[in-house]
């Protein structure tokens, strides 16, 4: 999921002998959320956590985690703890120390003001190549296949932006933990504090974070209030194709009559994937017939061969065809562009023809054989 | 970096061949090796007292000499592409460096500071990768000698040649090479080998330099080619051999004698020299030259021998290793890999500056990407430097150019592999074996294009480039800023392609040349479930005998076999799941679907079908299940009459 980077420059004002702020951990306006989370240094698999999420005037304000600053096997680091805050949308917001408390770099170095703020910047940076690192990348220096007694080969993979030298591991382990699993658990736990009412308010934001946030958290409920159905029918025709992907996964769980309305609604969506998704989602049903009228009303407006295939895939599996749905067929034989008609063409010639519809045929083969 | 001193001790050996003339030699008498008279030969069976005569004559269009990453590369695409190829090794088995003889990792771009830490190398080196893991999931180095083989031998048009070495070449008045003169050892036989083109690949290249062809030894200077690596003055560093092993534990405390010719490692003295594993030696376990390490490789073999025995002597009887008291050597390297020795002149020379500005060549073949990582000569002799000057990453591929890769003053000579047209600095990158080959698939592609158009290499390279970049691409190579546009392919004139279903990716995108996804760039196109269809749609009938599928091997992770298993930690050990397994294609005829073709157990990236042709105006691909993966990607659709 694209994640709408915004760089929260904090004012860190922790260090040095500043007296800090150390957020509450508990208290009335905090709740607890026991979370089991992997993390790529965690050697036993994942571990529980409590995940805090703080409310502020009855509304879910900011998530945050308590985690050692260093997941180390061998302990020759030091061990802090640090305070990461995430957005009710799992998005980093900034870090914490405790009052006095310092993060070190190698040799026990105090980390410096400029260091703080790059690791907030790192932190802040879901594209950083610590994605791709290993544990043992960090550990062992064994990135380079040869050369692996070169001490430091890992500076070398990571770009002066990327790590503070000396404080790799730390570097990896807090952004491994602000852009790993947590990010998920906050959405769903955030999610569930939430009315349909407010996320059908927020499929009207210009922020896109918070429009797909709000349509996967729709996606997970099985019982949809009216107004939540006549806002995604209302929205249906302007979803960009990441919106259609999770509405149409979501639909097997919702009413048969309601998924009608909501593909024919989609099938008007000007971007061609969209339709494609959704005729997809119809392809899934199998044998559901209420498809059918829409589907018919569909071809009349198809204007790409993907499309039209998979209408005809889909029709062809309802068994024959009427006359009538014959002779609506034939009149589309007569103004679409030649790659629709072909289609066309060989599925009504698996169908009973009256006389008349197999002269129409005639005309066309008559007309087009070259391409046929 | 200073120029070390202390080979001047040892130079002896290797001072007196120094002296002996560069220029083109041409065999007095080549048939004189076979040659026998003293024989008393008692042939018991004929009851005849004979002489024998074992010297044959045989013909090619193309021979490659030396059947490492490179050689073999090359010899598969010139039969491929319809040369009549003989592959000539010195060795018993094939594989080079890669072989059960010496165990080096078969390494390709990595470590790449990008998004794409991998980039890996496509084409044949990966097809006898994936089969390796087909046909030999327990990582055993003798029986990947035999995938090896299997994958070679299966090839049509191209004869194996082991146990014989090519000494001596014989040159047409015209200053071509006639023939390679081999001595095949086990039949004690002396061969003529007549060809069009000939291909070195043999890492040393005696060949190459019996007949003629220039190439340098050593270290560029700085100022040549303005290499920042380089040395202030030219001198004569070349990097060295290195002997490895592998170890297996026994469960039990076990005791290690050393042999009497074990050379004690100064394990104080060491710089940057690590033990942090106990599986597979040391690559520093090594010795070059700074004159001539061709002179010197005996001499250096039985010191390796030594030194490698040394090291294994301080980690089991220093007591600084308990965690090793278990472990017994379970293989020894007898035959020391080699890094460097002969670099031979093309009409261009690769340097460091081309490679760190990611310099574009309008005669790009392939790409490399490996570090620059320049090992220290004096190896386990100069414990106080480094045992590799490790330079410099890349952060993505830089292309290699066709230019480098054929001799500037031989016209029927190519190169591939450690041996080419590349500065001292440059092959500390070029070295690595997925560079070289690529580097033999277009060598071997080019020979065998010269000679059904007729053409030299230098022609090829100055007015026929496409013909070759094109065919390269067609058979599955990546070649950086290169997409193909190749007219003959018909998909690319087709009206609609499309699949039954996008879960990322664009069907549209297999038709826009390039067939891997690029950094930002996507050019796939995936299914959202298995089994998954994709059908090309033309107004009018084509004659199709020929469709190209390449599909998903997941270029981002590696593929090779290691000596050490910690080292398999994040690859897949078995044959890509990704990849397609089972697929059908049809074709639309008179407007019913017809299967044209079929393919179980695929194995290949490129998937290649041929039929008997069929005219049709819609072909649909079925593919029907993967290795393991969910969904069906694909990178390229070709359809060709
Ligand atoms: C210990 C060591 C570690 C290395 N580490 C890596 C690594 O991790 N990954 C990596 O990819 N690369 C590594 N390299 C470099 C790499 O192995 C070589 O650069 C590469 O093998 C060169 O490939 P090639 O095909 O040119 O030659 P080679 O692999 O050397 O093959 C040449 C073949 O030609 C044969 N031959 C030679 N002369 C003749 C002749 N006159 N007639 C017939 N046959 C002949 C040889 O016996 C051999 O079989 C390492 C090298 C060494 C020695």
């Amino acid at each position: 999921m694209l994640f709408i980077r915004s760089v929260i420059l904090v004012i860190i004002s922790f260090w040095g002998s500043a007296p800090g702020q150390w957020t509450d951990a508990a208290g009335p306006d905090i709740k607890t959320i026991a979370v089991t989370v992997d993390h790529p240094a965690l050697e036993d698999g994942p571990e529980e956590m409590s995940l805090r999420q703080v409310f502020e005037g009855g509304a879910s304000s900011y998530f945050f985690l308590e985690v050692e600053s260093v997941l180390c096997a061998d302990h020759i680091c030091k061990v802090v703890p640090v305070r990461l805050f995430w957005d009710n949308y799992g998005r980093y917001k900034r870090y914490e120390l405790e009052p006095g408390v310092e993060l070190e770099k190698g040799e026990g170095l105090p980390f410096e003001k400029e260091d703080y703020e790059q690791l907030d910047r790192i932190l802040a940076n879901e594209e950083s190549a610590l994605r791709e690192l290993s544990y043992a990348d960090i550990t062992q220096t064994k990135v380079h296949g040869e050369v692996d007694a070169m001490s430091g080969a890992t500076a070398l993979i990571l770009s002066d932006q990327e790590s503070i030298e000396g404080a790799t591991w730390t570097c990896f382990t807090l952004w491994h933990w602000v852009h790993g699993e947590m990010k998920n658990k906050i959405r769903e736990a955030y999610a569930l504090t939430l009315e349909q009412r407010q996320l059908r308010e927020m499929l009207d934001s210009k922020e896109e974070e918070m429009k797909l946030f709000a349509y996967e958290s729709l996606a997970y409920r099985e019982d949809l209030e009216e107004d939540t159905e006549w806002a995604l029918l209302a929205q249906a025709p302007r979803l960009t194709l990441e919106e259609a992907r999770i509405i149409c996964t979501a639909q097997a769980k919702w009413p048969l009559d309601f998924r009608v309305q909501l593909s024919q609604s989609l099938l008007t969506n000007p971007a061609e994937a969209v339709r494609l998704i959704s005729l997809e989602t119809i392809d899934k049903n199998e044998q559901e017939e209420e498809f059918k009228p829409l589907l018919f009303d569909h071809l009349e407006t198809i204007s790409s061969l993907p499309e039209a295939d998979k209408v005809l895939n889909i029709l062809g599996r309802y068994g024959p065809l009427m006359s009538t749905e014959v002779d609506a067929m034939q009149e589309i034989l007569k103004e679409k562009d030649l790659l629709i008609t072909r289609r066309l063409f060989y599925f009504l010639q698996n169908q009973k023809l009256s006389a008349s519809q197999q002269s129409v045929m005639d005309d066309f083969y008559r007309q087009n054989s070259h391409y046929l | 970096m200073k120029r070390r001193k202390f080979f001047k001790q040892t130079a002896g050996a290797g001072l007196l061949s120094g002296l002996l003339p560069l220029s083109i030699r041409v065999n007095d008498d080549p048939v004189n090796l076979g040659k026998r008279s003293n024989d008393h030969w008692e042939q018991m069976g004929k009851g005849k007292i004979g002489i024998p005569k074992r010297q044959k004559t045989v013909q090619y269009d193309v021979a490659v000499i030396g059947a490492g990453m490179a050689g073999i590369s090359a010899a598969v695409a010139s039969a491929r592409n319809g040369a009549k190829t003989v592959l000539i090794n010195d060795r018993p088995v094939l594989g080079g460096n890669a072989s059960s003889e010496i165990r080096v990792t078969v390494n390709g771009v990595q470590s790449l500071q990008n998004k794409h830490r991998v980039e890996r190398e496509t084409g044949i080196i990966e097809e006898m990768l994936i089969d390796n893991w087909y046909f030999n999931p327990q990582e055993s180095y003798p029986v990947w000698d035999h995938v090896v083989y299997d994958y070679v031998s299966q090839q049509s048009n191209l004869d194996i040649m082991l146990n014989t070495q090519a000494i001596d070449a014989v040159m047409h008045d015209s200053g071509t090479i006639k023939s390679a003169i081999c001595w095949q050892l086990t039949t004690e036989t002396a061969f003529t080998i007549n060809a069009k083109y000939f291909i070195d690949c043999s890492g040393d290249g005696l060949l190459a330099a019996t007949a003629g062809a220039e190439y340098r030894t050593g270290r560029e200077a700085r100022s040549e080619f303005d290499e920042s690596f380089a040395p202030e003055v030219a001198d004569g560093w070349q990097m060295g051999a290195t002997l490895m092993m592998i170890t297996k534990d026994m469960e039990k405390p076990m005791p290690y004698y050393p042999p009497s010719f074990m050379i004690p490692y100064q394990a104080e003295k060491a710089h940057d020299r690590k033990i942090n594993q106990f599986k597979e030696g040391y690559w520093w376990v090594e010795l070059g030259s700074d004159d001539d390490i061709i002179a010197d490789q005996e001499t250096n073999r039985h010191k390796l021998m030594g030194y490698m025995h040394g090291v294994w002597n301080y980690i089991k009887n220093s007591g600084e290793f308990p965690e090793a008291d278990n472990l017994v050597l379970d293989w020894v390297g007898s035959l020391p890999g080699r890094r460097e020795s002969r670099r031979f002149m093309g009409d261009y020379i690769l340097t460091q500056k081309d490679m760190e500005t990611y310099k574009h060549f309008e005669d790009a073949i392939g790409y490399g990407g490996w570090s620059l990582d320049e090992h220290n000569p004096g190896g386990i002799e100069n414990l106080s430097e480094p045992p590799s000057y490790f330079h410099d990453r890349f952060n993505k591929p830089y292309e290699v150019p066709f230019r480098s890769l054929y001799s500037k003053n031989i016209k029927n000579l190519m190169f591939a592999g450690r041996n080419v047209s590349v500065t001292h600095i440059a092959l500390s990158s070029t070295r690595i074996q997925g560079t070289c080959a690529l580097m033999g698939q277009a060598v071997g592609t080019a020979a065998a294009l010269c000679l059904s158009h007729q053409l030299s290499p230098r022609m090829l390279a100055q007015n026929n480039i496409d013909l070759l970049q094109e065919q390269l691409l067609r058979d599955d190579v990546y070649i950086p800023n290169r997409p193909s546009r190749d007219p003959k392919d018909l998909a690319r004139q087709c009206q609609v392609i499309f699949g039954d279903s996008t879960a990322t990716g664009d069907a549209k995108l297999l038709l826009d040349g390039i067939s891997r996804d690029e950094i930002d760039q996507i050019h796939h196109w995936s299914s959202s479930s298995k089994p998954a269809q994709l059908q090309l749609e033309w107004l009018e009938a084509q004659p199709i005998s020929e469709v190209l599928i390449k599909a998903d091997t997941n270029l981002q992770r590696k593929i090779m076999m290691h000596k050490n298993p910690d080292k398999n930690e994040e690859q897949i050990l078995a044959v890509p799941p990704e990849l397609v397994r089972e697929l059908v294609l049809e074709a639309r005829v008179a407007g019913a679907w017809k299967e044209i073709a079929q393919l179980s157990d695929n194995r290949r990236r490129m998937i290649k079908l041929s039929f008997a042709p069929v005219q049709t105006s819609a072909l649909r691909i079925k593919f029907k299940d993967t290795w393991g993966a969910d969904q069906v990607k694909i990178y390229e659709v070709r359809c060709y009459s």
